[in-house]
């Protein structure tokens, strides 16, 4: 009997429980097919490899691509190389620069753009660094401004690169690489940007972005203006006003460098074309505030064409002779933070490469990007 | 008195058990009208069309017409009594519309002159057919 009794009371226990797990079940069920219906269908991938196709289509004709898409864009390596003045070298020498760290942009952190600007030391990364190599060399790589109208004769010949020697360093190129310290063949001009960039300028903002004590001058200084001074070094002996004195290059560099440095100006080099207009496309839409596509086209030389293996994927480490573009550019942050991780809400990148050879056939790689945004019907509601 | 009271308890626990499996019924027959309610919502098919008829004119080149098979929208739109047409074209803009209500609208970027009509040629109509005019 007392037997009886227990089971019954557990019985009704056990029937309490099953509602309550019932319940929490159908929650977590109600729930998740809430979420799947009601989440939009994402069809940015599909959109974007459809405009990537007709790009492809439209750029080459049964394999063969029309030399005015690359000669009409703003060659990137090969723009006009001769000046005979030194403003006109300085130009020279800065688009070079500028096209270098275009060429990295893709190892740098994604904000560093916003970041530069919102701290009010440049307009962007590349006038930054164009205002460092004003300040350490009057963005000049050699002994000489020009010589036969070339700034860059001296390229890879140490004694005619613009050099301090001294007993506190030994100081190369259009940036100062101290190779007492950094070791890098400073004389080589591509090399020597690019290092300085990476391995000094981005190693000092990642190192003291939080705040660092310049003990010369009993100064604080945090972000930029700590790798700023960070490039200078933090001992005694360099320049105690560095800082101050790369800031103050900002309105010299904005004058020389309207394209890239005046508010608002893009920091991909190149050409804006209207690459809608010859391919029949048609970037407005139901989004009447701002564009949803982005497209570029790069165009490589196939002899010098390279790229690295990394865990993300490929990496294209060569400069493009030639960039076009056309779209709303803000849209192309996005694609750099997706290398690392897939961020449903920012815009979709896709990317295609195909071989292509001109009237000439001169053969170039040409990488096609395209970018969807629409984030509001394909995202989130 | 103690067959009596075996009997009693024994009619209990039937009505306890009935309760239960009709409670549970109830709960498991909401939980399916729920996701079929929401699998099959105009709304849903609304974007689904737009979506799809934007990325088939995409990839459309001019001089195409292609057959789209909408019975599932033209079912749902005969249920909710609408009596227009499901798929129409302004600009560069697809819209689908299955009730006087609702609708959903989406863009495509292919530059072309595309319009979209119910096909009437084998009676019943099934299908909707996209035709791409030319480049604008």
């Amino acid at each position: 009997m007392k037997l009886i009794k227990n089971k019954k009371g557990s019985d009704k226990v056990l029937s309490i429980y099953w509602f309550v797990i019932l319940f929490i079940v159908s929650t977590g069920i109600f729930g998740m097919v809430y979420v799947y219906y009601h989440a939009p269908f994402n069809v940015r991938g599909a959109e974007g490899d459809i405009m990537a196709n007709k790009i492809v289509e439209c750029i080459s004709q049964q394999g063969k691509t029309s030399s005015a898409w690359i000669s009409g864009a703003n060659t990137n390596t090969q723009a006009s190389n001769t000046c005979q003045n030194a403003r006109d070298c300085q130009k020279i020498i800065g688009t070079k620069i500028a096209s270098i760290i275009s060429g990295i942009k893709n190892t740098l952190p994604a904000d560093v753009d916003s970041s530069v600007k919102q701290e009010d030391v440049a307009e962007n990364l590349n006038c930054l660094v164009l205002q460092i190599a004003m300040q350490e060399s009057s963005l000049q790589h050699c002994k000489q401004p020009q010589v036969n109208g070339n700034p860059l004769y001296c390229d890879g010949n140490r004694t005619d690169v613009k050099a301090l020697d001294n007993a506190r360093e030994t100081s190369l190129g259009v940036l100062q690489v101290n190779t007492n310290v950094h070791s890098v063949a400073a004389e080589y001009f591509d090399l020597s940007v690019a290092y300085a960039v990476k391995n000094v300028l981005i190693t000092n903002y990642n190192q003291y972005n939080a705040g660092n004590l310049f003990a010369s001058t009993n100064t604080v200084y945090s972000g930029w203006k700590a790798a700023i001074r960070g490039y200078n070094g933090w001992g005694s002996g360099g320049d105690n006003q560095y800082v101050e004195h790369v800031i103050g290059q900002k309105d010299y560099v904005n004058q020389l460098f309207p394209e890239l440095c005046s508010p608002g100006a893009t920091t991909i080099v190149g050409q804006k074309k209207d690459i809608a207009s010859e391919c029949h496309l048609n970037f407005n839409s139901e989004f009447k505030e701002q564009q949803q596509y982005y497209v570029q086209v790069d165009f490589y030389d196939l002899k010098t064409f390279q790229v690295t293996t990394t865990a993300n994927g490929e990496k294209i480490t060569s400069q493009p002779v030639a960039t076009v573009f056309d779209g709303n550019e803000n849209l192309k942050a996005d694609c750099e933070l997706q290398k690392d991780k897939n961020f449903k809400i920012q815009s979709k990148c896709v990317e295609k490469r195909f071989y292509s050879v001109d009237e000439k056939n001169n053969p170039y790689i040409i990488n096609v990007l395209s970018v969807i945004r629409k984030t509001e019907k394909n995202a989130v509601q | 008195m103690s067959s009596r009271f075996v009997q009693y308890k024994k009619g209990n626990i039937l009505a306890e058990n009935i309760v239960f499996i009709v409670l549970t019924l109830i709960f498991f027959t909401i939980l399916i009208l729920f996701i079929s309610t929401k699998s099959s919502g105009t709304a849903l098919i609304e974007e689904e069309t737009a979506k799809q008829v934007a990325l088939i004119i995409d990839s459309a080149k001019p001089g195409m017409i292609i057959k789209i098979n909408m019975e599932d929208a033209l079912d749902k739109a005969k249920k909710e009594n609408y009596k227009k047409n499901i798929i129409s074209i302004t600009g560069n803009i697809v819209t689908a519309k299955l009730s006087e209500k609702s609708g959903y609208s989406y863009s495509f970027f292919n530059k072309v002159d595309a319009a979209a009509f119910p096909d009437t040629l084998s009676g019943i109509i099934k299908d909707y057919a996209i035709v791409i005019k030319g480049y604008k």
